[in-house]
């Protein structure tokens, strides 16, 4: 266990100097870019394939970021064609408009951020679930802001119309209009789990809080319907505006419906899951081994994470999100779990025979998101389950790989032995730190100072998949920053509990 | 990469929105998908009016919005005389919808008598006259 070695002495000042040319040149991405580095002539096979698969998964990147701006800008415009602009001559009206446009927005911004979290594959393939998950938490942030501003703006609209009051104005409405009283319900609705989402962030709430605050969108939606068809214009029948909205609404819960619910229900039950063995690794850590049918269909790799729901009476209702410890074969998964959170620790106890729930696979802490032809794998604790995975799945040829595992004990290398058997047959270099980390470090005191490109020479040019703790990957992705590693080649994942 | 994309998304947003712009401008009118009932123009094509040589001709004006919905009218001309007018609106609300169940009768009939879009408001109920009155201008303007 303490066979920690520096394969070479530290050298910042040329590594920092190297690393600035490499990232220059990797930032201006594709095969172009490497035809002009010094070692194009000897640049492998596989470093071009990967370097293919980069671009490719950009270019979806920028579609979908095109596509989904182009989205919101298209309910505005369909309002503004639709004598909208005309409403921009008198000062009332303009605030009018104003109101109605940030509704539009939000309205908007409710479809993507549904659709982020539906677990559409395209989205999981460019994204990767977890920044989907960042971006829905943005949109989300956008929408009670676009919200509140909706009813601001139009209450202050309508009274400068009506040459009345806002407060005059929106007693009115709620004399007048029960779909206005339910609309002002889905607005506090939206407020508080707008709130409560960006404070659970940080909290980190139990996942049934979680999911009960979420849950309250949906009656939300609800809620604003009725104004939606009544008070405003967005169902206008004769209007592209109402051809554009249905669509938009039937499309998010079309795919909601399609990849949240459907088509987990069809892999569980085309592929039958069921616990063969559980055997422990190390402290309050257990290895899951699954059999099932057919699966080969499920198309996951080794780095993939997979939402495992075991069907014991305390544990069905609970999904748990796992990186698979090994790639799989048609017949067998395989995972490794910490005893974490309470859900977990029921986990240990689990009998062969129990049938399992799955959803998936998600992420792109795989093979499909290599840029180069060269790896860094860097694992801690837990965090080593899917290093060893990716280790096996992802290809490259003996010596272009270096794998960097870490912990504050020897016990916590989990999946050491196998790791170091791995390493062994594919060529790949293999550096233990062990010991508590030095200060805000990603590394031991005994190695205090050091660089990733100290360990790794040429981590600058190759992609660099980082899994453990929060705060620890924090300090590893820091440190490849200054290390001058291109963002587009740093790879991590991290769950949201 | 990231600065580039978003760049992108930014000018194709922005080619949206200066369409819609241009379109609102332009017509000042409602873009409509469907085109109700027979031998009819929509308020974007008045000039294919031209085309139906017999009998009376449909025109309809443009959608009018309020907070309470929107209202459009639709007049039949014969020999260059309004005959009918007819309206669609989207109010959910009972108060608005009785509102517009009581004032439209007599906006119907006034401008039946006066053929024009000049007549007076109908009390209690200025909203829906003026979207009444104001998509039904829009119509009479189609009539050339």
């Amino acid at each position: 266990m303490t066979t920690s070695t520096l394969t070479d002495s530290p050298r910042p000042a040329v590594a920092t100097a190297v690393s600035g040319l490499t990232a220059d040149a990797a930032g201006s991405a594709g095969v172009a870019c490497a035809a002009g580095a010094p070692d194009a002539g000897v640049l492998s096979r596989l470093g071009a394939f990967y370097r293919a698969q980069s671009a490719r998964r950009e270019r979806r990147h920028d579609l979908l970021t095109i596509g989904g701006w182009s989205l919101v800008a298209t309910s505005i415009a369909l309002y503004l064609a639709d004598g909208g602009i005309t409403r921009f001559a008198t000062l009332g009206g303009a605030v009018t408009a104003i109101g109605i446009i940030t509704g539009l927005v939000a309205t908007a911004l409710m479809c993507l951020m549904l659709v982020l979290t539906a677990r559409v594959p395209v989205i999981d393939r460019t994204l990767g679930q977890d920044r989907a998950t960042t971006l829905h938490a943005q949109l989300g942030r956008g929408m009670v802001f676009g919200l509140l501003a909706h009813g601001a703006f139009l209450m202050a609209g309508y009274a400068l119309e009506g040459k009345t009051t806002p407060v005059a104005t929106l007693l009115d409405l709620w004399r007048t209009s029960t779909d206005f009283i339910w609309a002002c319900v889905a607005l506090l609705m939206f407020a508080g789990v707008g709130i409560s989402s960006m404070v659970a962030l940080r909290r980190k709430y139990p996942y049934e809080v979680w999911m009960g605050i979420h849950l309250t969108t949906y009656a939300a939606i609800v809620a604003s319907l009725p104004h939606q068809f009544s008070m405003s214009g967005l169902f206008a029948e004769g209007t592209l505006a109402r051809a554009f909205w249905i669509a938009m609404f039937l499309a998010t819960a079309g795919v909601m419906l399609a990849f949240r619910v459907i088509a987990p229900i069809i892999a569980t039950f085309t592929h039958r899951l069921t616990v063969s063995r559980v055997v422990p690794v190390g402290p309050d850590a257990v290895t899951i081994e699954m059999t099932g049918r057919n699966l080969d269909a499920l198309e996951a790799r080794g780095g993939h994470w997979l939402q495992w729901r075991f069907l014991t009476p305390a544990l069905a209702l609970q999904p748990h999100p796992f990186s698979l410890s090994a790639d799989p074969t048609d017949s067998t998964l395989r995972i490794t779990v910490r005893n974490l959170g309470a859900g977990s620790a029921r986990l240990a106890a689990l009998q062969p025979g129990t049938k399992v729930a799955v959803e998936g696979p998600y992420g792109m802490f795989t093979d499909a998101s290599r840029t180069r032809e060269r790896v860094v794998l860097v694992g801690a604790g837990i965090g080593i389950a899917p290093v060893r995975a990716l280790l096996e799945s992802t290809r490259f040829a003996p010596g272009d790989a270096a794998v960097i595992l870490r912990a504050s004990t020897p016990d916590e290398l989990y999946l050491l032995d196998e790791v170091r058997a791995l390493c062994a047959t594919k060529g790949a270099s293999l550096q233990v730190l062990v010991g508590p980390r030095a200060g805000a470090s990603w590394v031991p005191r005994s190695y205090a100072g050091a660089h990733l490109t100290d360990l790794v020479p040429w981590a600058t040019d190759a992609d660099l998949y980082v899994c453990g703790p929060e705060a620890w990957m924090d300090a590893v992705l820091r440190n490849a920053d200054e290390c001058g590693i291109p963002a587009l080649q740093i790879h991590d994942e991290r769950f949201a509990w | 990469m990231t600065t580039r994309r978003n760049s992108a998304a930014l000018l194709a947003s922005a080619g949206i929105l200066a369409t819609g712009w241009s379109i609102g401008t332009a017509h000042g009118q409602t873009l409509t998908t469907t085109v109700p009932a027979t031998s009819t123009t929509s308020g974007t094509t008045a000039g294919a009016a031209s085309g139906i040589t017999s009998g009376a001709t449909t025109y309809t004006g443009t959608r009018q919005s309020d907070r309470w919905g929107s209202l459009q009218v639709t007049i039949t001309v014969a020999s260059g005389k309004i005959t009918n007018v007819t309206y669609t609106t989207t109010a959910g609300d009972g108060k608005s919808l009785s509102i517009e169940a009581r004032a439209t009768p007599t906006l119907k009939s006034e401008v039946l008598a006066a053929q024009s879009a000049q007549v007076s408001t109908v009390s209690g109920a200025t909203y829906t006259s003026t979207k009444y009155l104001t998509s039904l201008q829009s119509a009479i303007d189609q009539m050339g």
